[in-house]
């Protein structure tokens, strides 16, 4: 096998102004398509292997939301040689931990350990991600132990509601479902379907290793080729499909809970993707309005000067192919309407005037300001770079960020109000008691009236197994 | 074998070179007026993390009167003499930092996370909002409603919050753990501006205060701007402590809960003695051993071979009077909770019985040392764990002591600790059984 050859060599991070022993990166593609990032960091004694999979919970094919996260999970669940139990224990005997995090766009699996045990993180990473068992009996262990999650998971009333909003909004697109399954999309989950997912995305040409820590970068990228070369090559997976807004039904969705004192609002509509030219102008724009705690607009109206709610934020998701603004709040029942209407007013009058001069230098100047506090450990650092990766933002994007920033001018949050905000096609999801609210919102619209428990049950998918295109 | 390499790691990590032992180097001083001041220097990021440390808690509240600490922390958000309302953590944020507090049984803490540069800014707002605070008649108002709609959304509207407002309240018959911090709803509606200045004034002193540095600064500096900036607040007489012992728990109490929820659950504690003492290694190393992860004994049994449960954990609470060691489980919807129930204690008892082996100890011992490692890396959990020693335990230094305290526990100490805490004795329960929709709402069953 040919020894892998170096791309770039990015130079010390952001940090190294900081700091005399700041993290080097250095990047590698292997033979198979595999991209390699090291991060050589020697102020902590530990190691941490993260290998991401360019596909997540967007790959979902139609009908069978929560496969991305149960595949990644089931890696844990038996590997090479180990047991399920083996597993965790290997990891769990030396003070590391190992795990998985799907997001939408990728999933992540990750191995943590002192330094001196790195060959042993290495080695459990590849057998997770190269020769997993995937063993029928500890799916169905897994789709068990996630169906009761999901039935907990109507505890959480305000998550519902964004939960709602994001299928009120966008329908069957996989970002309308949730990221960890609904309880008629896991039962159809079987082995075959794991397996066909696996066998697509875990594959060196749509995968990132990222090993940071106290580490030998040469020793590091030995060990990557002799435990990683033999990855299956495979495809960079294709783009998820594009979401297309739900304009049928009704303006407002009223999930019925008789039970509650507070109702749980969220609002918002399909937003930008994380590749738009307007990313970072939309995050100075949301800062202003509901991301910037007591900065913003939102919190300074709805909450400081009303009193009306202990917290209401507002953002921009943004995905490959997909993004969703949204507005969440929750409010004693009697003041629904007027929580509401206070949120969309400040929206109005943001839309109106525009930022101030004062708000756009604040914005920038946390967001440029905060950067450097989201690389504390060699962890944070690869996080930041992965990302960077995934999304192709380059290998100098930690050096570039601060210029995104600085260069969102007024005429871009202004442009953004106009373009990525469009509160006519706010829609809008209630959890609360029926009886006291529905007259507050006809206001807001037509009105689509459910039991709480009803809606969450008539989710069956209309198409199952469909795989995405 | 373990030992040695973590050992050289919390070297490292310190930067404190070649001594014998690890130790957080914590610098000390003291204002004229009492006030405490802990740094910890770090210099690898220009960033500090400042946290003020006030010593009171719901538990210097009285009935009547709950909620009223925790209502007055949020207040501090409000203004002061030289800044407006929420001026505070806009001059934070506006220089890339972070401004919050938080408060528990024991503390209030008001913490700032920013670029070096900025400490002196922290330091001086702090100084202004402590010792001259706004408190205007609307703005409290206007507060409360706030506390209310927090009350609402932690408590009243999350199965947990319930569960575990109950569950204090059996716990404790006397001391006062037993009202929850956020204040119970009828006290936080009849509360007034006279009760939260009645507090401020008391109990927000200098000496009272400790202010914890952690980061790219240095003692000499902190002591000048703290002399600044906090030089001139007077020393308050010393407020009467919480004297109330909570009685010796003399059998096991049991509580339902009947609510609209999604799956039972429960809760069960035991009360365990207060933040420094010497059995909280043990306990904590038992907690593990319990609840730690995937090869614990809890989610191998309840969780992993048997099924029964959704999730089984545990973990110790803290505080600065005896405190709790609790355990809570989810009950799969189609279980009998008695069952689990009975599975649960079977997995607690073992420990009583059994020693555990050298393996299992040595890996929970592994798990809490890494765990309390990586909490030094970051300036804002170290802060934490500095304010804690200083104010929980009276003593700064017991940062330092916890390491050695955990590798020094025996698989009989494990032993000895559950058989003295752990028992059905001292064990209170509460068991959630949910209600459906309709029959929740009306507050009524058939």
């Amino acid at each position: 096998m040919r020894v892998p050859f170096m791309v770039s060599a990015a130079g010390p991070l952001l940090v190294a102004a900081l700091t005399a022993a700041a993290p080097q990166v250095s990047r590698v593609v292997l033979d198979n398509g595999l991209r390699l990032l090291v991060v050589e960091d020697h102020r902590v004694p530990s190691f941490t292997a993260v290998m991401r999979i360019g596909s997540g919970g967007l790959h979902d094919p139609t009908g069978q939301a929560g496969l991305a996260s149960l595949t990644a999970e089931l890696l844990r669940r038996g590997a090479g040689k180990r047991s399920a139990r083996e597993v965790a224990e290997v990891v769990e005997q030396v003070g590391g931990s190992t795990g998985t995090s799907v997001s939408w766009d990728s999933s992540d699996i990750y191995v943590d350990v002192l330094a001196r045990d790195r060959r042993l993180a290495l080695e459990l990473l590849a057998d997770q991600t190269l020769r997993p068992t995937l063993a029928s009996e500890e799916l169905t262990r897994l789709k068990q132990e996630r169906l009761s999650e999901i039935v907990q998971r109507g505890n959480s009333a305000e998550q519902n509601a964004g939960q709602a909003l994001a299928r009120f909004v966008l329908g069957d697109h996989p970002l309308g479902s949730s990221l960890r399954g609904e309880r008629a999309t896991v039962t159809t989950i079987d082995d075959e379907a794991v397996r066909t997912y696996f066998k697509r995305h875990y594959v060196a040409k749509n995968a990132i290793l990222a090993v940071a820590g106290d580490l030998d970068p040469e020793l590091v990228k030995q060990e990557v080729l002799e435990l990683f070369g033999s990855m299956s090559a495979g495809q960079l997976s294709p783009p998820a499909p594009e979401p297309n807004p739900v304009v049928r039904g009704g303006r407002v969705l009223l999930l019925d809970r008789p039970d509650l004192t507070q109702a749980k609002i969220a609002f918002g509509h399909i937003g930008i993707n994380r590749g738009d030219p307007d990313y970072y102008a939309a995050q100075v724009t949301n800062y202003i309005l509901g991301g910037g705690g007591f900065s913003s607009r939102l919190v300074q109206k709805v909450r400081v000067e009303q009193g009306l709610t202990y917290n209401i934020g507002s953002r921009f998701s943004a995905h490959t192919v997909a993004g969703l603004f949204t507005v969440t709040t929750a409010t004693a029942v009697p003041q629904a309407q007027q929580a509401v209407m206070a949120a969309l007013d400040e929206i109005d009058r943001f839309r109106r005037q525009g930022p101030s001069d004062r708000e756009l230098k604040e914005a920038k100047a946390y967001l440029i300001g905060s950067f450097p506090r989201q690389l504390e450990t060699h962890l944070d650092v690869a996080t930041v770079l992965l990302r960077a990766e995934r999304y192709g933002l380059g290998d100098d994007f930690i050096e570039r960020y601060p210029s995104y920033i600085k260069a969102v001018g007024k005429s871009d949050v202004k442009r953004v109000l106009t373009t990525a905000l469009a509160p006519d096609a706010f829609r809008f999801v209630v959890v609360g008691p029926r009886e006291g609210l529905e007259e507050q919102l006809r206001p807001l619209g037509e009105i689509e009236s459910t039991g709480y428990s009803d809606w969450w049950s008539r989710l069956a998918p209309t198409e199952p197994g469909l795989p995405a295109p | 074998m373990r030992l040695g390499h973590l050992f050289s790691l919390v070297l490292l990590l310190l930067g404190v070179g070649a001594r014998a032992e690890p130790r957080i180097d914590v610098q000390r001083a003291q204002l004229a007026n009492g006030m405490q001041l802990l740094v910890v220097e770090q210099h690898h990021l220009p960033l500090v993390s400042v946290q003020l440390w006030v010593h009171v808690g719901s538990k210097n509240e009285r009935p009547g009167a709950t909620g009223m600490v925790h209502l007055l922390e949020h207040m501090m958000f409000k203004g002061s003499r030289g800044y407006g309302p929420e001026e505070h953590v806009r001059q934070i944020q506006s220089r890339g930092g972070e401004a919050n507090a938080f408060t528990t049984q024991d503390v209030t803490v008001f913490h700032e996370e920013l670029a070096a540069e900025h400490l002196e800014l922290a330091l001086r707002l702090e100084g202004d909002r402590l010792q001259r605070l706004s408190l205007a008649q609307a703005a409290f108002s206007r507060e409360r409603e706030v506390v209310r709609e927090e009350r609402r959304l932690r408590v009243e509207s999350q199965p947990f919050g319930q569960l575990i407002e109950q569950f204090f309240g059996v716990s404790y018959l006397a001391h006062p753990y037993r009202w929850p911090v956020v204040g119970w709803a009828s006290d936080l509606g009849a509360t007034d501006l006279e009760t939260c200045r009645g507090f401020f004034k008391s109990f927000y002193a200098p000496n009272r205060t400790t202010l914890v540095v952690v980061g790219d600064t240095s003692l000499g500096k902190v002591r000048a701007l703290a002399t600044r900036y906090f030089g001139g607040w007077r020393r308050m007489p010393e407020q009467r402590p919480v004297v109330t012992v909570e009685p010796e728990q003399q059998g096991e109490r049991r509580a339902q809960l009947r609510i609209r929820a999604e799956l039972p659950m429960f809760l069960g504690g035991y009360r365990i003695p207060e933040y420094g003492h010497p059995d909280i290694p043990p306990l904590m190393v038992a907690a593990r051993i319990l609840s730690g992860g995937e090869s614990s004994w809890l989610y191998q049994r309840l969780v992993y071979t048997e099924q029964v449960a959704l999730f089984a954990a545990g973990d110790l609470l803290r505080t600065e009077h005896p405190g709790v060691f609790y355990t809570v489980a989810g009950v799969r919807p189609d279980k009998d909770p008695a069952v689990v129930e009975e599975l649960f204690f079977a997995e607690v008892r073992r420990l009583q019985i059994e020693e555990v082996s050298e393996r299992e100890l040595a890996k929970a011992k592994n798990q809490l040392e890494a765990e309390y490692v990586a909490e030094l890396s970051r300036m804002g959990s170290l802060g934490h764990k500095v304010g804690e020693a200083a104010v929980l335990g009276g003593d700064p230094e017991l940062v330092n002591k916890e390491l050695p305290r955990l590798r020094a526990v025996t698989a009989a100490d494990v032993q000895r600790v559950a058989r003295t805490y752990l028992r059905k004795d001292r064990r209170t329960l509460v068991h959630l059984q949910p209600l459906p929709d309709d029959v929740a709402a009306d507050g009524k069953e058939p």
